[in-house]
């Protein structure tokens, strides 16, 4: 079984080490970045199963990068870590495409089953979509296309 | 030598001295810099596979604590986790001696100690040093004051908000303002405080009756509606204006009916934050009320009237109402509203009643299809047609 690569990206020393030894910790190898820059080009250009990115980073801002990688046509799913619980940012992350918002302060363990579930799915959403039985998916023009 | 010769000699050397302690001032304090990153560094790596694992090496521990780097470091991780990685790190907290460190710190004659200890207990919240952070609520240093509040509202300790709120009137308007914010942390629990202080209003005027009120708003717990309902009549024009900004926040459909009154005040000031709360109401009974705040005389009430139309069911139809009505107020606070959405000024305006049916006309059929593609979500507006594409439906005959 190849091990599942999760992606961090906070400038916080204190919540990317903590969250990269949690991962760890159940089996997942992680990448950390402090930057924006340098997390959008690793989140292009490197295999991830998962991605957790800050809201507030130096360089880009956390729904930059993920406005950015959307356009880049990233697939995988990505998780919003922030300290604002704000209604506005919450629906902005999501509305650029995150998959699920999580707050500062966060459970540890409940973070790492929402990591958990969002990769399970993104792995059957992968293997339906070998098989040709997957479900439609919205293109980044917006319009809904179905899988060929 | 001669004495201006001893002088510039005198003041080369004093320069050069200056620099020299300068220099070394630098040399020292990047060091120690590089010295404490090191120690976080490594306080960090520890701490964070403490938390995430539970493993706790005792020994190593103990020598650190003393340690202000680690103490913050810790601190760091304790406000950003919860559950039982938070409860294991206040219990390392406990068992290094950090916790009553910082609760006998809080007694120091320094200020600065104070409030650094203050600062500490705040972060770790541990509902063991409630009692010191109650008494830390009557030092003479407001950052004392505000941060054992903090640390109050972390550990959740409602029954001192009304304690806190009977002397908030003599802080300053910054110091006020930071204790309410964290009410607002504490959220629903210091309601029954916060109304309990509204209802002293009757009394006189508060300074910070306006800060409950918004506080009030920002926590948007039901239970305080009928209070913020009340003070949309409060004499003072600022209370109103409050309490209609509160009930923006608090989004109810309840609200309403006093709102749509609010939007008569004889202040701009409310009726502004009236039209804007009625637009979070999303409720259909209020497009009457703001089509009126279309012809209102005040070009902000008339911006947000036009805005919350069109979030209410019924509200866009109403702009278009307007568009063809006789007051040129209204006429382009609907237009304006209407380009936003993407529908030019100079679109033919359509003749149906807001709740009628189409007539068929062309001009008619091409705003209905403008319209229901903007409420199926589509930014891009595609070009004009020539002619009513077929099959287009009026929002109103959904």
């Amino acid at each position: 079984m190849t091990t599942r690569r999760v992606f961090i990206v906070d400038d916080e020393r204190t919540v990317s080490t903590l969250l990269s030894r949690a991962l760890e910790s159940i089996g997942y190898e992680v990448v950390q970045s402090f930057d924006g820059y340098e997390a959008y080009n690793l989140g292009v250009h490197e295999p991830f199963d998962l991605a957790l990115v800050d809201m507030f980073l130096p360089g880009l801002l956390g729904i930059e990068i993920l406005s950015k990688w959307q356009k880049a046509g990233v697939e995988y799913p990505v998780i919003m870590v922030s300290g604002s619980n704000a209604e506005e940012d919450i629906i902005q992350a999501l509305e650029f495409g995150a998959v699920d918002y999580v707050t500062k302060p966060f459970r540890v363990r409940e973070l790492l089953a929402r990591v958990q579930a969002h990769v399970r799915t993104h792995e059957r959403f992968l293997r339906a979509r070998e098989i040709g039985a997957g479900p439609t998916v919205r293109a980044s023009s917006g319009a809904t296309t179905p899988f060929p | 030598m001669t004495s201006t010769g001893l002088i510039v000699v005198i003041a080369v050397g004093a320069c050069a001295c200056t620099l020299v302690v300068l220099f070394s001032y630098k040399i020292v304090m990047g060091a120690k810099r590089r010295f404490e990153g090191v120690r976080r560094a490594a306080y960090i790596a520890v701490i964070g596979e403490l938390a995430a694992r539970g493993s706790y090496p005792t020994g190593i521990l103990s020598d650190w604590a003393a340690d202000r780097v680690f103490r913050s470091t810790l601190q760091g991780f304790v406000a950003l986790v919860e559950g039982v990685e938070r409860s294991r790190l206040l219990q390392v907290a406990q068992d290094l001696g950090i916790i009553d460190d910082e609760v006998g710190r809080l007694r120091s004659r320094r200020t600065k100690q104070r409030v650094r200890a203050a600062q500490a207990l705040a972060a770790f919240g541990d509902p063991l040093t409630a009692r010191a952070l109650s008494t830390a609520i009557n030092d003479r240093a407001a950052a004392v004051r505000v941060n054992a509040l903090a640390g109050l509202s972390r550990i959740g300790e409602p029954e001192l908000v009304a304690k806190i709120l009977r002397t908030v009137d003599s802080e300053t308007e910054w110091d006020a303002a930071r204790i309410m914010d964290q009410l607002v942390a504490l959220g629903a629990p210091a309601v029954p405080a916060l109304l309990s202080y509204l209802g002293d209003l009757r009394a006189g005027a508060p300074r910070y009756a306006t800060m409950a009120i918004q506080t009030l708003g920002a926590i948007g717990d039901l239970s305080s509606q009928r209070v913020l309902l009340d003070g949309l009549h409060h004499p003072e024009v600022e209370l109103r204006a409050a309490s209609a900004g509160a009930l923006q926040r608090m989004g109810s459909v309840g609200a309403v009916p006093g709102l749509i009154e609010a939007m008569r005040d004889r202040e701009a000031v409310v009726r502004i934050r009236a039209a804007k709360s009625l637009g979070e109401s999303f409720d259909e009974s209020a497009v009457d009320a703001l089509a009126h705040g279309l012809r209102d005389p005040e070009w902000w009430v008339r911006k947000n009237s036009a805005e919350s139309l069109t979030r209410l069911p019924g509200g866009v139809g109403a702009l278009q109402e307007a568009l063809r009505g006789s007051d040129e107020f209204a006429r382009d606070a609907a237009r304006e509203q209407l380009m936003i959405m993407g529908v030019p000024a100079g679109a033919p305006v359509d003749t149906t009643p807001i709740n009628g049916q189409t007539d068929g006309s062309a001009d008619g059929d091409w705003i209905a299809e403008q319209l229901d593609q903007l409420d199926t979500g589509f930014a891009q507006r595609p070009g004009v047609p020539d002619t009513p594409t077929p099959g287009t439906r009026h929002p109103s005959s959904r």
